[in-house]
């Protein structure tokens, strides 16, 4: 696999007041990003990592450091286009992100901007409909859709450029539970399906169970990297970083408190199910 | 305290776009009572707690506060239901707009009359609330961090006094550390004052930490509305509304299902280690 962002040794601050000291975002931040991942980032308010995923389509320029987007340098304004055509990025409130009065012609904006012919412009927007599950809605108004399906459009919006990544961020924090399960089995199916890299920025644990490899931030630096099940390990560190673990680890470990020897990283519901028949493997009988 | 009777509302009655969005609800919600309400995006809840306060008028049907119908009474009264039921919106930090945060939280009591020793007696009381230190009083609110400018948009509502206080998704958008802190606030709250707490949230894990019972809005009537074991009982039926119950929940009901002897009604991770701890010390003793 080849790497589609490489991020060295970033460093950003965001302007402020003259003769206020500036506040570093992010310090000195090294990761590789392998096409064809799907990352989750989790981190506390005002940790790094909207301002960290803004770097990967040159929206913030570094200060110092370097940003290395499918092999294109992100600080050459030159580079910009191609980048932002292959790294598209949907954010929290769907609202934001809709301008069009009717769903296909909204999912078709970045392509006119882009000056794809009509044909190809046409198949390219039932295309990623269809990758959406939205082909239905096509002549809707997105105001009057629900949450997930507003959130499905803008990432067809998206998906419609070809785009080789696609970050998002909190894309589910204003969702109803229906609108999370659309949205993150629409960007689970992506990225099997279709090899298209997928950045998620979330609060929901359980959503960063799902993605291959999890990432940690705090206070600007990358704290954790690894599997989900790596990363869920550190309760402990997690809840010194503001963040929880799914309510499956959390019970884990609860139990481990008390002396009851069970593994912590048990992350979906399934594996937490089994872990618990072994445990009270002996009770049933016993009772019935 | 809050009573409806066959409360109706429709949007854009007389134009072709005429669409009810609640319709024939019959609730009675108690005094002192913690209600979480919940129900998929479009499903009536933000209609139905606007009505709490007289911001909307019912289309047909009644709304009695503490016995009195709020439409057949004088508009004196209506303006006093402003003050009695609180409404804090979903990202409320985007209504904060004075110089201080002491100056915004006092906006609401000073248009209740109230005497200027009073007035800063309940600023005290409602940064205490929230859990800010008194320093932050003569900041400007724009200062603040996200975290903390919601915390003072809340406390500008808790300066009212009201006996009934709502919130619209209060923890939306905040890390797991902030949704605690903010949900315990609350929770701190309605025990110390004893009023009326309502909750609407799309996180079933932070209803069932905080609500005694649960209110379920779907299509636009109330689906439901029992204490928190019965309405999670059917977990079938809330996950067809769009909704779900806590993974511990999902968890335990599979235990059962599978011949353990484990209780349903287990919602937190608190009760899923205690229910464990019971099986576990009975298996232990018979053993022995």
């Amino acid at each position: 696999m080849s790497k589609i962002i490489e991020v060295s040794q970033l460093n950003f601050s965001y302007p402020v007041d003259e003769g206020m000291a500036p506040a570093h975002a992010l310090h000195d931040v090294s990761l590789e990003i392998e096409e064809g991942e799907f990352v989750a980032i989790l981190g506390h308010n005002g940790c790094g990592k909207s301002t960290l995923a803004k770097h990967f389509n040159g929206i913030l320029k570094a200060d110092s450091g370097r940003v290395t987007v499918l092999g294109l340098d992100a600080s050459d304004e030159k580079n910009i286009t191609e980048i932002r055509r292959n790294v598209g990025m949907v954010f929290q409130n769907p609202d934001n992100q809709l301008i069009a009065t009717v769903v296909d012609e909204d999912v078709a904006f970045a392509l006119e901007n882009l000056g794809v012919p009509y044909d190809e412009m046409v198949k390219r927007v039932d295309e990623a409909l269809e990758m959406v599950d939205m082909t239905r809605y096509r002549h809707h108004a997105p105001h009057r859709l629900s949450g997930g399906q507003k959130q499905r459009i803008a990432i067809a919006g998206i998906l419609a450029m070809a785009p080789k990544c696609i970050v998002l961020d909190e894309p589910t924090a204003m969702l109803d539970p229906k609108g999370r399960r659309e949205v993150m089995k629409t960007i689970t199916r992506l990225n099997r399906e279709r090899g298209i890299t997928v950045i998620l920025i979330t609060h929901y644990m359980d959503e960063a169970v799902q993605a291959d490899r999890v990432v940690v931030m705090g206070e600007g630096e990358v704290i954790l990297d690894g599997t989900p099940k790596e990363v869920f390990q550190n309760v402990g560190l997690l809840h010194s970083l503001s963040l929880d673990v799914p309510q499956t680890a959390e019970l884990m470990f609860a139990l481990r408190q008390e002396d009851i020897k069970v593994p912590i990283a048990v992350l979906t519901e399934e594996d937490c199910i089994a872990e618990l028949e072994k445990l009270l493997g002996g009770v049933t009988h016993d009772q019935n | 305290m809050i009573k409806t009777e066959h409360l109706s509302h429709a949007y854009g009655v007389g134009t072709p776009f005429e669409t009810a969005a609640i319709e024939d609800v019959n609730i009675h919600i108690e005094k002192g009572d913690y209600v979480g309400i919940i129900g998929h995006t479009g499903s009536g809840k933000s209609t139905l707690i606007s009505h709490f306060n007289a911001i909307l008028k019912p289309t047909s049907g009644r709304i009695l506060i503490d016995g009195r119908d709020l439409w057949d009474a004088d508009k004196k009264t209506r303006i006093q239901t402003r003050f009695d039921v609180g409404l804090v919106f979903q990202y409320p930090e985007y209504q904060l707009f004075e110089e201080t945060v002491y100056k915004d939280i006092a906006f609401g009591p000073k248009n209740m009359g109230l005497s200027a020793a009073e007035i800063e007696k309940r600023v005290e009381k409602a940064i205490h609330f929230v859990g800010l230190k008194p320093s932050v009083l003569e900041k400007s609110p724009f200062d603040l961090s996200g975290g903390q400018k919601r915390r003072v948009a809340i406390a500008g509502v808790m300066a009212l006094q009201p006996k009934v206080l709502i919130l619209d998704e209060p923890a939306a958008g905040l890390d797991p550390r902030g949704r605690d802190e903010i949900l315990s606030r609350i929770r701190d709250y309605h025990k110390e004052t004893k009023s009326t707490v309502l909750l609407v949230s799309h996180s079933m894990e932070d209803i069932s930490r905080n609500a005694n019972s649960i209110l379920v809005m779907n299509k636009g009537r109330c689906a439901m509305h029992a204490s928190v074991p019965e309405v999670f009982e059917h977990a079938d039926e809330l996950v067809q509304m769009g909704l779900d119950v806590p993974k511990i929940t999902r968890v335990f009901i599979s235990l059962q299902e599978k011949g353990y002897p484990v209780s349903r009604n287990v919602y937190t991770v608190e009760q899923g280690k205690a229910e464990l701890m019971r099986l576990l010390q009975k298996g232990g003793d018979q053993n022995a």
